[in-house]
């Protein structure tokens, strides 16, 4: 949570500096708006359905921190689960259906088109992104996140399976529904699934977003950058700060791109996207199989 | 204890929401009940171990009901889709058969003599399944997927009533007349 | 719920709450040096324009509205969560005290406590039904819902008189381009959107996201339209096409119409400024022509043949999709001599072939479309007989020189 804070205090500073403030007054932007959302009222819509609506908002937030929840953090594990990549990727299908329930809910026209253009988009990323995630699996034998860091100990997975890093990166801002991938929540539909939020609601779902990216980043970190490995520092703190720079990384790389529109984003996904990982994945399986 | 207790919440879990799946007027929250009671079937399979197949079954049927949703709306005609309507068909027929499959089932549970656990479970009960269901058989199944999945495309292309095909005849080297570009250029 | 209905929350909570507040703008068409004074001010405070009324806390209109944009104003004023406030702003000089008030009306915790429990609890959602002063109550008092003081939901269009759950009109099949039986859903675009010309309503039937249908009409103007130069005007469509399409450069963008709106109003006197001004505004155009991700996901996009900008009426370099466009516009902003606009007169025809354009595009592409063509109603326009603009116009002044002649 407080990688993610940190996460949209950063953005804040970035934005103040495009529209030519003090980039520390960007820092507070965050707290801010959390703090006028918290005091705005809900909005009880006519012919909205309340249940999945609410769910859709609050299932976001869980979805962080259940993806957390297999993460190593130095030698410390909330649950180490045997398939916790499949876990990674069971949770990450949960964001489908909270960013269509989130738009279906409202019973508006743009948040509706948000939502589907959402689900557009995740049939795009969603195959590359379960083979990057298979790719350091593979390399380590085993779908446990703690043993795929271990198996890094001598060399850090991104440095030979770049392509599967890269694309789970990009994966990471879309399943958080941010950045370049926010088509479904744009400005051109007026907010989109965001449109009609307002409030708790309205928070609850960008400190979600927030917190997926924040997640993303943490399994990022162990499955190609080595978890805790690092000098000096304790295993913990190295997980942390790696988590952070990945992070950063991420904003500053989504501000420069535009929104991708899903009905490009399609081809690009298939057409790039899934055969560059699949090659990735072949040049993976056929060293590990040299080695054995 | 406490693993007992999860079971029954998980199990009630299940079922409460498969029924509920008949009980709700809208299509949405139809699909969503069921999602969630596959959740909850998942991770009953969680707590017998079977991780992989628990949370395969999660992700598989979350993003099938994420996806079915939009099917159901986009196929149903208009106003069944969004006016409130009752998710029960041939009432009776759907009732017949439904205690006819449970009470062979449940017949099954009683009368079946159940084999008593004779070693330990395996280290690894993933690998150990995979081994167990593939084993031999890898070979065939790594050549049998992309044809199926070579399948699925070629379905799908056949059955799309706006394709390249029907655009273009046999000239695929023309320029696509899309409303929309792709991404990639084309 | 109600932190409003309780005694109040805890001060610093109220004092941070109202470091960023969100607004709504509502501008009579043609009061647009006021709207921009406007949203320079509040931009240097720090606010935020708010893309929906579900996350403003204020509403602010410029100048007095009537008719049509009133009665969207209302319906808007119903969305607002609350806490909220409500002012208008009559000419540039009073934005400042206008904020001002912005801010001790959402401050005042016996205001919204007041304002809370005497409105409906209930409110129309943004799109579909809103923005409609066309009160058909088609079964509004079905489903045991506590209305209230509304009076939108139903609209009149045909194939929209069922009514479903809560008096919501049900859309209708019809259908669509992939040969799917789609719902066809009427929403309104304008006259209160963000990024949107002011005084432009688009009535789009859509299945799907896809227009199947459109019409468009374009509100009245001010009875004294205010004068906006053709660079400020070129600028703040930039700023918009960026914004749609989420780019980086829509805050340079904003940010390089507010300083040349600054320049024109103080004049060609400070000479220097205006300079540094000029290169700031190619430099933007440079990056812009530069990114490349921004030309991809523009590309094609609201493509205009050559024939549709002669029939539509619109000038030549309208042609070309919304990159092209977006390029024009900032050329155009970023030109110190840029010719005095003269072919205004087009706006009126634009507006009746708007339709034309929309159809068959995407409700996000209609968005990008729109703000990337000159629809806004700017004062400036001279009417038709004074300008060389229309072909009508000319062919009917050549005419009447004949007959002089004769």
């Amino acid at each position: 949570m407080g990688v993610a804070a940190a996460g949209a205090a950063f953005s804040g500073a970035l934005s103040a500096g495009a529209t030519g403030q003090r980039p520390v007054a960007g820092l507070l932007a965050p707290a801010y708006e959390a703090a006028r959302l918290m005091r705005q009222r809900r909005r009880v819509l006519l012919g909205a359905d309340r249940p999945l609506w609410r769910g859709g908002g609050g299932t976001l937030l869980v979805a962080a921190v259940l993806m957390v929840g297999v993460v190593p953090l130095g030698n410390w594990t909330l649950a180490d689960l045997g398939v916790g990549v499949v876990w990674v990727n069971a949770v990450d299908v949960l964001v489908w259906a909270a960013a269509w329930m989130l738009g279906w809910g409202a019973n508006s026209a743009h948040a509706l088109v948000g939502a589907h253009r959402y689900l557009a988009q995740a049939l795009s990323y969603e195959l590359p992104l379960m083979f990057a995630l298979v790719a350091p699996a593979v390399a380590a034998g085993s779908l446990r996140v703690g043993d795929i860091v271990a198996a890094q100990s001598q060399l850090w997975f991104v440095v030979w399976m770049p392509a599967s890093f890269a694309l789970f990166c990009a994966c990471v801002l879309a399943f958080s529904l941010w950045g370049p991938f926010s088509t479904g929540s744009g400005p051109d539909l007026a907010g989109g699934v965001l449109a009609e939020l307002s409030g708790v609601d309205r928070l609850l779902v960008l400190a979600g977003r927030w917190a997926l990216l924040a997640a993303g980043s943490a399994v990022a970190v162990a499955l190609f950058l080595g978890g805790g490995a690092g000098p000096l520092l304790p295993a913990w703190a190295w997980s942390l700060l790696k988590t952070l720079l990945v992070m950063a990384a991420l904003v500053v790389l989504a501000r420069r791109l535009p929104l991708l529109r899903p009905d490009r984003l399609a081809e690009v996904g298939w057409l790039v996207g899934l055969p560059v990982a699949l090659a990735q994945l072949l040049v993976v399986s056929l060293v590990v199989l040299g080695r054995s | 204890m406490i693993t007992g207790l999860v079971f029954w919440v998980l199990g009630v879990l299940a079922v409460v929401s498969g029924a509920l799946v008949f009980r709700f007027d809208s299509m949405a929250r139809a699909t969503y009940a069921l999602a969630v009671s596959f959740i909850a079937v998942g991770a009953a399979l969680l707590l017998l171990q079977l991780d992989y197949v628990g949370l395969v079954t999660v992700l598989m049927m979350v993003m099938e009901m994420a996806v079915m949703a939009i099917y159901m709306i986009m196929f149903m005609g208009m106003n069944p889709a969004l006016m409130p309507m009752s998710m029960v068909h041939s009432r009776r027929t759907a009732l017949g058969i439904s205690a006819g499959v449970f009470l062979v089932l449940a017949a099954g549970i009683v009368t079946v003599p159940w084999p008593q656990r004779r070693a330990a479970p395996a280290a690894d009960l993933t690998a150990s399944l995979g081994e167990t269901i593939m084993g031999s058989k890898m070979l065939v199944m790594m050549g049998i997927s992309p044809v199926l999945f070579a399948t699925v495309v070629a379905a799908v292309v056949l059955a799309a009533p706006r394709t390249r095909y029907d655009r273009f005849g046999d000239d695929l080297r023309s320029a696509p007349s899309d409303p929309h570009h792709g991404g990639v250029g084309r | 719920m109600g932190l409003t209905r309780a005694r109040g929350p805890k001060a610093w909570l109220k004092g941070t709450a109202l470091k960023r507040p969100r607004y709504l703008v509502v501008a009579e068409p043609g009061r647009d040096l006021t709207r921009l004074a406007l949203e320079r001010v509040a931009a240097e405070r720090g606010w935020v324009m708010a893309h929906s009324p579900a996350e403003a806390d204020a509403l602010i209109t410029c100048g007095p509205l009537s008719g049509e944009l009133a009665a969207a104003a209302e319906v808007v004023w119903e969305q607002l969560p609350g806490p909220r406030a409500r002012v208008d702003v009559d000419s540039p000089t009073g934005v400042e005290s206008s904020l001002g008030h912005v801010l001790e009306r959402l401050a005042d915790d016996d205001f919204q406590c007041r304002d809370a429990t005497t409105r409906p609890q209930e409110q129309p959602s943004d799109t579909g039904h809103a923005y409609t002063d066309k009160s058909d109550h088609g079964g509004m008092d079905q489903g045991g819902m506590d209305q209230g003081g509304m009076d939108q939901g139903g609209m009149d269009h045909g194939g929209m008189d069922m009514s479903g759950p809560g008096g919501i009109a049900l859309a209708s099949g019809g259908e669509d381009r992939d040969g799917l039986e789609m719902d066809v859903l009427h929403v309104q675009l304008g006259p209160v959107l963000g990024l949107w010309p002011s005084g432009l309503v688009v009535t789009v039937t859509l299945q799907g996201d896809v227009v199947v249908d459109a019409h468009a009409h374009h509100l009245d103007e001010a009875a004294a339209p205010e004068r906006v130069d053709a660079r400020v005007a070129a600028c703040e469509r930039a700023a918009r096409i960026l914004a749609l399409a989420g780019s980086r450069y829509a805050a340079a963008a904003v940010r390089l119409r507010d300083a040349l709106q600054m320049g024109t109003e103080v004049g060609s006197a400070d000479t220097g400024r205006q300079i540094d001004l000029d290169g700031e505004l190619a430099g933007l155009l440079a990056r812009v022509q530069r990114s490349r991700t921004l030309r991809w996901s523009l590309r094609g996009l609201g493509d205009l043949k050559d024939d549709q900008i002669e029939k539509a009426g619109l000038p030549a370099g309208d042609q070309g999709d919304v990159h092209d466009r977006l390029i024009a516009s900032l050329r155009l902003a970023a030109d110190p001599v840029a010719a005095a606009p003269t072919s205004y007169g087009h706006r009126h025809r634009a507006v009746e072939a708007l339709p034309s354009l929309l159809i068959g595009r995407e409700l996000a592409e209609v968005r990008l479309t729109v703000a990337s063509l000159d629809l806004e109603s700017r004062g400036v326009f001279p009417e038709p007989e004074h300008g060389p603009d229309a072909g009508g116009a000319d062919a009917a002044g050549g005419a009447v020189a004949a007959e002089a002649v004769a």
